[in-house]
């Protein structure tokens, strides 16, 4: 076990939290169950179904042409002025959470703001505060 | 592991990277899960969601940041809007949920901690939300602050500053507890 591991799993305990019994063993039972058909993983060496198959798919190509049209048509027509864009660090969630990432995005500028006016420690320059952190509280 | 996994993406065996990712980080990311929605109904079904989630994203995965910080923020976003929308459920205020989860704490089957636990419970769920994901992540998990960087989208600058608050606060909070 990594010593992070045990660090972790004894400050756990001191949440007072339990489990049921086994839960690790249905969890993951449960999870495979939730699972496509299609991506089932079969271990008789029998093909697995993988989206890359779906790519080949003509249909799916023509589908995704027609959308990627009309995205465009309003794209042009200003309809998107009001979605949010985000930043290229973001991109490989970008299409799960835009919302939830907008809104991490102004809670970002906000806490910033309450912890300043938190403590009177912070009263004056948010650089020196910024440095007086880095210099004290380094991984 | 994490080294297998990829190299399973890579040969665009999803399915089977799927299965490994699923037995490295079913556990560490119900506890993560756990310590953010509190409930143990609650976790289970959000650690269910994120895992739908991540295997349905996985072969797009873009290794701009580690596998296991996109996880982990697939993790953190999908326990916020947990959160979020059970607030909207109820219809109440983050201050009134908090009171709401201590009460299902009490009485969650699954929650057995002492007087003292209790204690740390309460403490922990009166800082105000960042501070809380901040010092559970920072404490309980030991991420390092450009991890939680990441999974957040928070500036280190202020996590560090997150984390020594609540710390302060905490402390504040609890010495009197631990002297009497």
């Amino acid at each position: 076990m990594l010593n992070s591991d045990f660090n972790r799993e004894n400050k756990i305990k001191q949440l007072g939290y339990s489990l049921p019994e086994n839960y690790f063993v249905d969890l993951e039972q449960e999870i495979n169950s939730q699972l496509p058909n299609s991506y089932v993983y079969q271990s008789n060496n029998a093909k697995v179904t993988t989206l890359f198959s779906l790519i080949k798919n003509k249909l799916l190509w023509s589908a995704a042409a027609v959308a990627l049209l009309l995205i465009g048509f309003f794209w042009f027509t200003g309809v998107s002025d009001t979605v949010p864009t985000l930043s290229n660090d973001l991109a490989d969630l970008d299409y799960l959470f835009e919302e939830d990432l907008d809104t991490e995005k102004e809670v970002e500028f906000t806490l910033l703001d309450m912890y300043l006016a938190e403590d009177n420690f912070f009263a004056s320059d948010v650089n020196l505060q910024k440095m007086w952190f880095e210099n004290n509280f380094e991984d | 592991m994490e080294a297998q996994i990829l190299k399973l993406l890579n040969e665009k065996k999803e399915a089977t990277a799927f299965r490994l990712l699923l037995k490295m980080y079913q556990e560490p990311l119900y506890w993560f899960i756990r310590k953010m929605v509190h409930i143990h109904e609650d976790a289970d079904d959000v650690v269910q969601n994120t895992f739908l989630k991540v295997y349905k994203n996985i072969s797009s995965f873009k290794k701009k940041s580690l596998l296991k910080t996109w996880i982990y923020k697939i993790a953190y976003h999908e326990a916020l809007h947990f959160i979020n929308e059970r607030q909207k459920q109820l219809r109440i205020t983050s201050e009134a949920y908090t009171s709401h989860i201590l009460n299902n704490l009490h009485t969650d089957p699954y929650f057995n901690g002492s007087e003292f636990e209790w204690q740390l419970q309460k403490a922990i769920l009166q800082l105000p939300e960042k501070q809380r994901q901040v010092f559970q992540m920072r404490y309980f998990e030991d991420l390092k602050f450009k991890e939680i960087s990441e999974i957040t989208g928070t500036t280190v600058g202020a996590l560090k500053a997150s984390y020594h608050l609540s710390e302060k606060k905490l402390r504040t909070y609890l010495i009197p507890l631990v002297i009497c």
